[in-house]
């Protein structure tokens, strides 16, 4: 038997610590890009005025497979408690999964071909972090909901 | 987490022989992370603020915020999921709901406490260096308990979870 307090409690702690990492990913965009697309796209494609070198291939590699795997597991581990709520509807949750997945892929993507000269996916990427991060802030809201509303639920129906 | 889809460790054989593994490699991780914390950061409070703030005599630089955060995002993350997953199974072992519960609050909080006091380390005071370092310690320490403890059910205690 697994008790449902305990369950939600470490649910919420959970969303704490991960809140943390979204935040010093954040911090991390902004520290080493910038937050305009022309700064994003400086920090990738170089710029011999700034002594700015182009960032390599091999050199994006090595950012994006571990992001491949940490996102997806991220994605994966936290959305799946969706399937077991109802405080929003089926179309709702594909939205936040879908979008979850669709827009990491843009992100980890788009530096690229930033790299060979295609300026607009420094909008791109710019577009869909903030956008991966809005989303993912809105399902960890849902999921402390959830938590909330059935530790409230449990502990009242413990009391009666 | 629900994906652990049975209520019972015992359950099913395969069940035990895949947690049992899981366990026994990430008692690894938790032993080896608590190692390279060390080497990283020191072996004391001291020695944390000096690999921070750099220390004149020894020569040594202060660690740039850029590979501050570097080295905090890669190791919280690889920390979540491995306390995450190992007190998802603790709330399916055979034990006392505040034995649990003490187990759950003292690792997840301490990882919670020490990440942000690390921060507050670099940027507020160095008083907090001691909920970082002694944190750290804390989770790490409470983490190869709890898979003790799981190992312990899952092979050598004969009655169900």
């Amino acid at each position: 038997m697994i008790p449902k307090q305990l369950y939600y409690l470490l649910l919420v702690l959970a969303i704490g610590l991960i809140s943390l990492q979204l935040s010093t990913g954040i911090w991390l965009f902004i520290l080493k890009y910038g937050l305009s697309p022309s700064e994003v796209f400086t920090y990738f494609f170089g710029n011999e005025e700034l002594f700015i070198m182009k960032k390599s291939f091999e050199g994006l590699l090595e950012t994006a497979v571990p992001h491949f795997m940490a996102i997806s597991l991220t994605i994966f581990v936290y959305a799946h408690f969706l399937l077991f709520t109802k405080i929003i509807s089926q179309k709702q949750k594909q939205f936040i999964i879908f979008g979850l997945f669709f827009f990491a892929s843009v992100d980890i993507f788009s530096p690229f071909l930033i790299i060979y000269g295609f300026e607009i996916f420094a909008w791109f990427k710019v577009i869909a972090f903030w956008s991966f991060e809005i989303l993912m802030a809105g399902l960890l809201y849902i999921l402390f909901l959830v938590a909330l509303r059935a530790r409230i639920a449990s502990s009242s129906a413990s009391v009666s | 987490m629900k994906f652990l889809v049975s209520k019972s460790l015992r359950a099913n054989p395969n069940f035990v022989l895949l947690l049992g593994f899981y366990s026994f490699l990430l008692l690894f991780y938790f032993t080896g992370d608590l190692f390279y914390f060390t080497y990283f950061f020191g072996e004391s409070p001291d020695a944390v603020i000096s690999t921070l703030k750099g220390n004149e005599e020894e020569f040594l630089e202060p660690l740039s915020l850029l590979s501050l955060l570097e080295h905090f995002h890669i190791s919280l993350f690889l920390a979540i999921m491995a306390l995450f997953t190992s007190m998802a199974i603790v709330l399916r072992l055979n034990l006392k709901r505040t034995h649990k519960k003490i187990i759950i609050i003292l690792s997840m909080s301490s990882l919670l406490l020490g990440s942000l006091a690390l921060l507050a380390t670099y940027f507020l005071a160095q008083f907090f260096v001691y909920i970082f370092f002694y944190g750290t310690i804390i989770w790490h320490l409470v983490g190869v308990y709890a898979l003790l403890l799981t190992l312990i059910e899952l092979f050598l205690n004969q009655h169900d979870s």
